[in-house]
Formats: structure tokens, C-alpha cells, sequence
């Protein structure tokens, strides 16, 4: 079943019920590079926390997290 | 008792579980055998049961090894985590690993924290670096540059190594050596993997594709004929034989269903799946 990324700010993860997506937690979450942005996934039927937001396939959210604002271009990893 | 008659000779037998074949030993007689269902184990009563039980031969089966699952990880913020926190000079991880890189970019197989992790760099057309790195300089501890591409496509075994009594950190890339610093510091390569799949737990430079047969050795540098045993010409083997601490199947014990990866190691941390990931039955073979 293919995945669907929505980028959330970070301001609403106490709106995240995680029994609805993939992410275990709100401890697990991956943030952007200046913190005010994570994202979700989840399988199947949007969210209903989640509609109206925009929803990435894998690949392109493969694509958003490579640019800066997700991964730190400065970052020695 | 069940029992396969012949003209010159019977069988017969029981099945049980391998703790109940103490019933057994009570009432056999000598000849008569045993198959515990659980442990695969056969027993042949020697003597008959009377006043002492009777004496049994075991002929140990075991549970013959299996792989039917990896972990497939889709690299944008999803991981295992081991729940190890102790930091170890003597080290061994192994791991089977079958990429899908989609471009350029850091694919980190473990990490601790924000300061070790095992993985590699892939150049998006013409290279592959492989490395043992740290946060802070000198980064790269061991670091080593492959053109060869076919790494790409198919199911890989990478081993790390660091035995902190000769400071020496080797890495193996399917059964071979392809670096090694005899003089590495002690402190700069201590290690536990934290973290399967990811650099750390903020998911960040994850590992994307699948992981299989994970193992890790506290206290234990794998030899170089440890390694190319346990790389097997490419096809993974019972790792039980060498002792880990830390052996994630990756869905084999836990029948490629919830989110516990069982640890078969002496430690006994078992793994959780993180943010997502999915068990595959792509494996290596």
C-alpha cells in the first residue's frame, strides 16, 4: 500500500493522533533544519486531522527532505 | 505408544514437548524413541524403565536456520531502536543490507547519539564511500571509496570491528577487508549501536532499503575468518555459534508482524520499529 508524507508545522503536533499515522510519537518526529516544520505518514484513507493539507508520495518526499530545508548542507554527517 | 510393525522388528514412538520426555523415560522400553516437537531433538530409550528411569540417547536436531524476513526501511525518518546505552572499546556489528538509494546523500546502516555511525556515502553516479565517522574532527575514522556500483542492486554484508586492545578498526565488505587503521584512539571508536537504520533518533540520513540478520558483539573483535565464515559466499547463517550480545532477525522471530525485533543475542534488547518501518521477505540467499 503506497504512503502518503503531509509536512505539518511544528505548532500542530499536538493535533497528531498517532494511532492514525506511521510516526510512533511525538518524541520520534523528524524536523526540518530550523525546527518549526515535521511531517507525518500514514497508509490508506486521509486523516481526518490531516485533510485539507497537502499529501507527498515517497518519492517526493525523498526529494523535499534532500533540500536544505530538511537536511543541513553544512552537516557533516 | 505408536507403533510400525514388521515381521522382524517394531517402532515405536511418542511426540512430545522436549520437557515432557521425563514421562517418557518412566515407562520406555529400550528401543523405544522420542521426538520433542519443540527443540527437534530424538530420543532412543537404551535401557527399559523399572526401578530407574530409563537411560535415554539424544540426537540433537535443533531448529534448522531460516530466513524469511529483513526490515524494510523507507529513509525518510524511520528506524529500529535497540534500546543499548553503554558505550564498548571492543566491538563488533555486522549487518546484511540491500540498498535503494534514489540519489546522492548519506545512508547510515546504525548510529549512537550524535557521535558514531556505520554506513556510507553514495555520489548519485560514480562512487560509493564506505565509513566508520564521528561528529567531530577527525571525522572519518575509517573511510574508503568503492566505483563499484554492483552494490546497488543486490544484498550486501558489511562488518565493523574494533578491538581496543591493539586500537585497530577493520571494515569488511562482503567476506573482504577493505580498510583498517591500526592506530585509531580508543575513546574515538567506542560504540553501541543505538539505532539500526538511522544515524540516530532523530531519523535524520536514514538508511534506505532493506537490513537483515543484525548483529552485534560487546567485548568481541570478529576475526578476519569470523568474517568471511559468517558472510557465507552471500548467504546469511546461524549467528548463534559466535556468541553476539545483540542479534536482531529482523522478523524471524516475530513472524514479520508488530513492531518487536526479538533479540536472539545474550543481551536481550529487543529492537522497536520506528516510525514506520515494514517487514519485507526480500531477503538475502
Amino acid at each position: 500500500m503506497s504512503r502518503n508524507y503531509v509536512i505539518i508545522d511544528a505548532s500542530e503536533v499536538s493535533s497528531v493522533d498517532f494511532d492514525q499515522v506511521l510516526e510512533t510519537s511525538p518524541e520520534t518526529l523528524r524536523f526540518s533544519v530550523d525546527g518549526t516544520k515535521t511531517f507525518v505518514k500514514f497508509e490508506g484513507e486521509t486523516p481526518s486531522f490531516l485533510e485539507g493539507k497537502t499529501a507527498n508520495t515517497h518519492s517526493e518526499m525523498l526529494e523535499i527532505l534532500a533540500g536544505e530545508e530538511w537536511t543541513d548542507p553544512n552537516a557533516n554527517p | 505408544m505408536n507403533k510400525l510393525h514388521h515381521k522382524d522388528f517394531s517402532i515405536a514412538f511418542k511426540t512430545g514437548t522436549d520437557a515432557n520426555k521425563s514421562k517418557f523415560k518412566k515407562e520406555a522400553v529400550q528401543g523405544e524413541m522420542y521426538f520433542a516437537t519443540d527443540s527437534k531433538n530424538l530420543y532412543v530409550a537404551e535401557t527399559t524403565a523399572g526401578a530407574s528411569d530409563a537411560t535415554l540417547a539424544q540426537f540433537d536436531g535443533g531448529a534448522s536456520f531460516s530466513n524469511t524476513y529483513s526490515v524494510d526501511f523507507d529513509g525518510t525518518d524511520d528506524y529500529v531502536s535497540t534500546g543499548l546505552t553503554t558505550l564498548v572499546s571492543t566491538w563488533s556489528v555486522s549487518a546484511w543490507f540491500k540498498p535503494e538509494f534514489t540519489g546522492a546523500g548519506n545512508y547510515f546502516l546504525t548510529g549512537r547519539s550524535t557521535q558514531k555511525r556505520l554506513g556510507m556515502y553514495y555520489s548519485g553516479t560514480t562512487y560509493i564511500d564506505y565509513y566508520l565517522r564521528q561528529s567531530s574532527s577527525p571525522f572519518n575514522i575509517l573511510n574508503v571509496r568503492s566505483t563499484d556500483l554492483s552494490v546497488l542492486t543486490q544484498w550486501n554484508h558489511l562488518v565493523w570491528t574494533k578491538d581496543n586492545a591493539t586500537t585497530t578498526v577493520t571494515m569488511y565488505l562482503n567476506g573482504s577487508q577493505i580498510d583498517q587503521d591500526a592506530g585509531a584512539s580508543s575513546s574515538a571508536s567506542d560504540f553501541y549501536p543505538e539505532v539500526i537504520g538511522a544515524i540516530n533518533t532523530s531519523g535524520t540520513f536514514g538508511f534506505k532499503g532493506k537490513i537483515d540478520e543484525f548483529g552485534w558483539w560487546d567485548g568481541t573483535a570478529l576475526s578476519s575468518s569470523d568474517v568471511t565464515a559468517i558472510y557465507n559466499s552471500g548467504v546469511p547463517d546461524d549467528l548463534s555459534s559466535y556468541s553476539p550480545t545483540g542479534w536482531w532477525r529482523m522478523g524471524d522471530d516475530d513472524s514479520g508482524a508488530g513492531t518487536t525485533i526479538t533479540d536472539q543475542g545474550s543481551g536481550g534488547n529487543d529492537g522497536t520499529l520506528t516510525n514506520g518501518p515494514t517487514f519485507s521477505t526480500d531477503v538475502p540467499s
